[in-house]
């Protein structure tokens, strides 16, 4: 298969080191540049407002095939590119409200369609402020950092169309190293 | 044929390596770059608007027809973007500028009356203590923000009917690219290098048609005319390439003019005195690979290949055969030049589609999937290299002269035994080279008995009582992988 004669030979096979080198980052800068942009990529955490899920200055890894086959999922900790300026800035929150719900915050409490949300990751205790009720479209979606006194999300600058969700965080890299699952309601 | 090492010949054909090494470094440093302005993702929190000067602010915009927009009568970078319902101004009024605002006010003039249609918003962050959006009348929009922070963050956004603003023509064509998938520009990056194949295959089988090559239907015992078996390897596959450089060290052994040392430390050549004519590309080679030495170790061979990044002796042998092989009129032109002429495009379009891979993404970043595209062309562009080079460019002479060789290739690739006797194994070695670059050096040892085989005299191994299976064992990994690594450091240009 990789005798010069064949084709996969010619691609894969190759003279000297630096030519070897040279041949074989092109390929790998190629390939990561499409993973990076398509699959999966590395990305750090800057900021408190997902404490105590993720901390400042953790590398996380981020699934961005799966929301081009399938849509988020209520839990599902999503980077996305904050509304106001979608070309420099992202931000890592939790979905907390599907299309078509209605998201209300009063007295400390997420009500989702008038029901009081079970958020078992939160710290127990946790006061969620910014009062407020808001109804999502069908491509909407609403998202809240974990740290809520600590975090500007939806609450402040409104539901999220699902064009500005980059795609889902799905481990925690560096220097805990952990799965990060949805959790259940 | 086997191989020592899994030294193999240059990446695609292409040899530039210079050019591809520095491509390396300055893509390396661009990824790199952009990856780590890009990757850090804020898990944002708000902060406290109540500290900074006091001032205030209004501010006038002006979105026109073509859907340019105008700050206080001046134009800006910020524009007008299609989505597929509605053509959108989102645009950041305030950003971090590090003074307090009072109130900031901005006034939206659309060009026709459709302010209530527009859905109007507002999205201020970082300390801004409260903001609106409302329609002042048919064509105006008013944003406003109370109590706005030093590292405040406002972006207003207007929500347009479609049919509001005529959008150029580039912006329209990218929106409309946007609007395929990730599918359907996969689908586009397969069937780029397919057409390529195709169109290239086509092409070579009606240059197939006018020229075309006689299939002998009897063998041919004897080789049909004497010239060196590189020169029949080129009239062969139009490539110079490690089999005709292996078959051209053995036809020098058996010519006598050199000798392969096979010992369990390693091979090793010997030159003898030189007592007959050589071809100038016979020279070089042996200069290539002697120098002044007499006997050279693998080790020194192997120091040949990784002292040089290029070797113009290499690259003078290649053209030696190709310019004998176009002297002697098998060819229309030097195949060498018509080589270049598909690695020239192949390179440039590989090169253009590298560059185009990479810049999509800084200036189209609506438009990601069409990095797919590139990378299509990046694979046409190889395929073009590979597959050009196989354009027939043989003469009427050529083509007889190669159909009386394809008949004697059919006679060294019979699968019938020859009975033994002396004359038949001498017959063995003597046609090794030109089964070597007829690639059926297999077929043509197969035909001969085990026993009784007699290693030539320019083979001399420590090995006690060789047979035929063992010698080929011996001698195809040494020449194979001298072969290959020559190949490798012809500079660029040649192959």
């Amino acid at each position: 298969m990789f005798n010069r004669e064949t084709f996969i030979g010619r691609v894969v096979s190759g003279g000297g080191f630096i030519f070897d080198f040279a041949r074989w980052l092109v390929i790998l800068i190629i390939t990561l540049t499409l993973l990076h942009f398509f699959v999966i990529t590395v990305f750090i955490v800057d900021g408190e407002s997902m404490d105590p899920t993720f901390a400042t200055g953790e590398f996380g890894a981020l699934d961005k095939i799966s929301y081009d086959f399938s849509d988020p999922e209520r839990g599902d900790i999503v980077v996305l590119n904050y509304p106001g300026d979608p070309e420099h800035r992202r931000y890592v929150k939790r979905v907390v409200g599907m299309p078509g719900d209605r998201v209300e915050v009063k007295s400390g409490t997420v009500y989702l369609n008038g029901k009081k949300l079970a958020e078992n990751y939160l710290p127990q205790g946790l006061y969620t402020d910014k009062d407020g009720s808001w109804k999502l479209s069908s491509d909407e979606y609403f998202t809240m950092g974990d740290n809520r006194p600590n975090s500007n999300d939806s609450r402040y600058f409104g539901p999220v169309e699902k064009r500005f969700l980059v795609g889902k965080v799905v481990w925690i890299l560096f220097p805990r190293f952990f799965s990060v699952v949805t959790p259940t309601y | 044929m086997e191989r020592k090492k899994a030294r193999k010949a240059p990446f695609l054909e292409i040899n530039w390596r210079k050019l591809m090494f520095f491509s390396a470094v300055f893509l390396v440093v661009f990824v790199a770059a952009k990856l780590i302005s890009t990757a850090r993702y804020s898990a944002d929190e708000p902060m406290d608007s109540s500290y900074s000067t006091v001032s205030s602010s209004n501010v006038s915009l002006e979105v026109k027809k073509n859907g340019s927009v105008y700050k206080d009568g001046k134009k800006i970078s910020s524009k007008i973007s299609p989505q597929k319902n509605f053509d959108e101004l989102r645009m950041l009024v305030y950003d971090k500028n590090g003074f307090y605002l009072d109130n900031l006010e901005v006034n939206l003039t659309l060009p026709s009356a459709v302010a209530k249609d527009s859905d109007p918003q507002i999205l201020a962050i970082h300390g801004v203590d409260s903001a609106t959006a409302s329609v002042t009348n048919d064509s105006t929009i008013s944003y406003a923000a109370i109590g706005v922070g030093a590292d405040a963050t406002i972006t207003i956004i207007a929500k347009l009917p479609k049919g509001v603003v005529s959008l150029p023509f580039l912006d329209q064509l990218v929106f409309l690219l946007s609007s395929f998938g990730g599918s359907v520009w996969l689908v586009v990056a397969i069937i780029i290098p397919l057409l390529s194949i195709i169109y290239l295959i086509m092409l070579i089988s009606l240059h197939s048609r006018t020229q075309k090559i006689s299939t002998p239907e009897r063998p041919i015992t004897a080789p049909p005319m004497a010239i060196p078996p590189a020169v029949v390897g080129v009239l062969t596959n139009q490539d110079v390439g490690p089999r005709e450089i292996a078959a051209t060290l053995i036809d020098l052994a058996l010519r006598k003019f050199i000798f392969i040392i096979d010992r369990d430390r390693g091979f090793a050549f010997g030159k003898r005195i030189f007592a007959g004519p050589l071809l100038g590309f016979e020279k070089i080679l042996l200069s290539k690979i002697f120098r002044d030495s007499i006997k050279i170790s693998e080790q020194e061979v192997s120091e040949r290949f990784s002292n040089h990044l290029y070797s113009h002796k290499m690259s003078l042998f290649t053209n030696g055969i190709y310019g004998l092989s176009t002297r002697l009129g098998y060819f229309k032109e030097n195949p060498a030049s018509m080589h270049r002429k598909y690695q020239f495009v192949g390179i440039i379009l590989f090169f253009f589609a590298l560059v185009c891979f990479f810049l999509n993404f800084r200036y189209f970043p609506s438009l990601p999937y069409a990095a797919f595209f590139w990378v299509g062309m990046m694979v046409a562009s190889i395929v073009i290299i590979i597959i050009g080079s196989k354009m027939p460019i043989r003469t009427a002479l050529g083509r007889q002269a190669l159909s009386n060789w394809l008949a004697f290739k059919k006679y060294l690739s019979d699968p019938a035994p020859l009975p033994y006797d002396a004359k038949n194994f001498q017959k063995f070695v003597e046609y090794l080279p030109y089964a070597i670059v007829f690639k059926c050096e297999a077929l043509w040892a197969k035909r001969f008995s085990e026993e009784e085989f007699m290693v030539p005299d320019w083979f001399i191994t420590d090995k006690p009582s060789l047979g035929l299976q063992d010698f080929c064992l011996s001698l195809y990994p040494i020449i194979g992988y001298v072969g290959q690594n020559l190949a490798t450091i012809r500079e660029p240009g040649y192959k």
